[in-house]
């Protein structure tokens, strides 16, 4: 483990440097918020907002891209271009998310030919938060503001400079080539981030999660769904700004005799997603479509990875057009399984 | 990369043979020629197991794999047209180059078949993949690896029999009791009138050692499960095949999970005693 700090004022510089050698992505202004983009500039980066509208989850995983082309009856052979890249200031959230996202990417050894590549190629430098977002809650789901899972680096903000701390070989390597730039982090500079992380930590929200995967089971037949279905739109933003919702659809593009086979996010909160040639739909209400995205994360994703799908960033929250807030939902089937 | 080594991209396979299996004209019977002999070798299948058919262009569409690895050089699929996928297949004919992305899925438990009495209980179209078990099963080198071997099969009408001259075939072999319904005949059927849970009843076919098989459109599930019950097979000597919406076949792309099970690769077989700890969502 390496512990560097660098001056605030030396960031772009910073950032600069490591990204000559590599793609560079980091929050950047938009119409939109703070979105993830591809910086060549490093002074429109902007590390003041916690969470993004979407999570850069994008980036390994990309809401479209094509899987092969091809011409007539022939499928050209695909050759997926990966670019050495820097994520730069994803959140612990974001970052744990990419863990999770391994694991359906390698489910039964089955490797995904394009999400691999690019995780293996793409450095992970995320940045601690001081001052949690309003609808965060990573701690009450295994998380923490200064979280470590699937980053190379982590980085803290200690008001006039960074703490860069390298956690994995690749990381270390990173912080090695901007040497010239950093110094060795002091005592002092270790103890502001320890201060730091308790205090962010006491400023986030503990949410009760449903622990009891049986009464949760029991819990498909409850009455709550119905509520929560005539709520939900089905407008599926709170996938598509998830950083764990992975699902996706397979479809075909063609013009004048060349096409190409592209993959799209999609997501269980459209009636479509389920319904088969011959008509019959296994989920024909919102009501089963909002209790599969919930019981997705915190049932199924346990019993086959033994872990919930959510790193509780509050974007499915903040997001949503209906006002649906999943922390009210969790705590529902906690207090559902109580008087089960 | 190619189809080896992406399990998203297709094997290319030739149309060698179209047949037109009903009356109706809506399923047709592909069967396909791989073009590298280095595909037909990766694509090493069990009955029971499915494949993604690709047109391209159109998409890809989840079906049943009707041959039996024992008919080698060919793959045998039974499709009914209903969608853009399989509308455009029964439009291709004789030499057209198409997709196939497989073998998928978690095949019939021959292994636990082995040494048993086997009951097949089919209906309409959904008897291709046990057409694909009772071929591998009557095969020379397997048939004496199973007991007996008992088929119920039924259509609505005898214009909607799959594999007409093979059942016949089966008809005739003393070693396979083959057992032909429709729901309704014509002045030409000679046979069995009557609904498959009927026939299966009256037939009786005795549990002990035995394992049941059945695979059918929803309405005739539901009626023939309490018979199957009654007969005396446990749920988990109760076979079954589901269908589902599956797109990339592999885990991954969400489509098809009942719970925390998915059909593409926890399926489509599974035994009753699976499917009753499942929420009733498919």
């Amino acid at each position: 483990m390496l512990d560097v700090t660098l001056e605030k004022s030396k960031l772009q510089e910073f950032l600069k440097l490591l990204g000559q050698k590599r793609r560079l992505i980091a929050p950047v202004a938009d119409r939109m918020g703070t979105i993830f983009s591809e910086v060549s500039d490093p002074s429109l980066v902007r590390l003041e907002g916690v969470n993004t509208n979407l999570s850069p989850k994008e980036v390994l995983f990309p809401q479209w891209e094509v899987l092969y082309t091809f011409n007539a009856d022939q499928v050209n052979k695909a050759e997926p271009t990966v670019q050495e890249t820097m994520l730069f200031g994803a959140r612990p959230c974001d970052a744990r998310a990419f863990e999770l996202l391994d694991r359906v990417f390698t489910w039964d050894g089955i490797n995904d030919p394009y999400y691999l590549p690019r995780r293996e190629k793409t450095s992970v430098v995320s940045l601690a938060c001081n001052v949690p977002g309003e609808a965060c809650f990573c701690t009450s789901v295994g998380g923490s503001p200064a979280g470590e899972f699937g980053a190379d680096v982590l980085t803290f903000d200690l008001g006039k400079k960074l703490l860069l701390r390298s956690l994995t070989e690749r990381g270390e390597k990173l912080l090695k080539e901007a040497s010239t730039l950093t110094e060795e982090a002091t005592e002092a500079d270790k103890q502001a981030v320890k201060q730091a992380v308790a205090e962010a930590e006491k400023r986030l929200e503990q949410v009760a999660i449903p622990e009891d995967l049986e009464a949760l089971k029991g819990s498909f037949d409850a009455e709550i769904w119905e509520e929560l279905g005539l709520k939900c739109l089905g407008c599926g933003v709170c996938a598509y700004a998830c950083p764990t919702c992975h699902c996706f659809d397979i479809t075909d593009e063609t013009r004048k005799g060349a096409g190409r086979r592209v993959r799209s996010w999609d997501t269980c909160a459209f009636s479509l997603f389920t319904l088969h040639g011959s008509g019959h739909n296994p989920r024909t209400t919102q009501d089963a479509r909002y209790r599969q995205r919930v019981l997705h994360k915190f049932l199924y994703c346990r019993e086959n990875f033994d872990e919930a799908f959510c790193v509780g960033c509050g974007r499915c929250i903040t997001n949503c057009p209906a006002g649906l807030d999943l922390r009210a939902v969790l705590e529902r089937l906690v207090s559902l399984a109580k008087t089960a | 990369m190619d189809p080896i080594n992406n399990p998203y991209m297709p094997y290319p396979v030739q149309i060698d043979q179209v047949t037109i299996e009903n009356e109706e004209r809506d399923l047709k019977t592909f069967k396909l020629v791989f073009l590298d002999p280095e595909h037909e070798k990766a694509f090493d299948y069990i009955p029971g197991q499915f494949a993604e058919l690709s047109v391209l262009g159109k998409g890809e569409c989840p079906i049943g794999i009707a041959s039996s690895p024992t008919e080698e050089g060919y793959l045998l699929f039974t499709v009914k047209k209903t969608g853009v996928v399989t509308g455009e297949l029964h439009n291709l004919t004789e030499g057209r180059v198409i997709g196939v992305r497989g073998p998928l899925g978690k095949s019939y438990p021959l292994d636990r078949m082995k040494g048993k009495n086997v009951v097949i209980v089919g209906g309409g179209f959904a008897f291709t993949t046990l057409r694909a078990l009772t071929t591998y099963m009557i095969n020379d080198g397997n048939r004496n690896d199973y007991g007996e071997i008992t088929i119920i099969y039924g259509a609505r009408s005898p214009g909607e029999l799959l594999y007409k001259d093979e059942l016949k075939e089966w008809e005739a072999r003393d070693d396979l009791k083959t057992i032909i319904t429709v729901d309704k005949g014509d002045t030409d059927w000679k046979g069995r009138e009557g609904f498959v849970p009927t026939v299966l009843e009256e037939v009786a076919p005795s549990s002990k050692d035995a394992l049941m098989v059945v695979c059918g459109p929803p309405i005739m599930i539901k009626f023939t499960l309490p018979v199957i019950e009654t007969l005396g097979f446990a749920p988990g000597d109760t076979i079954l095949s589901l269908e589902m919406r599956m797109k990339c076949g592999i885990g991954k792309c969400g489509r098809c999970n009942i719970g925390s099970k998915y059909v593409c690769k926890d399926g489509p077989v599974f035994t009753l005693e699976e499917l009753n700890a499942l929420p009733a969502e498919y």
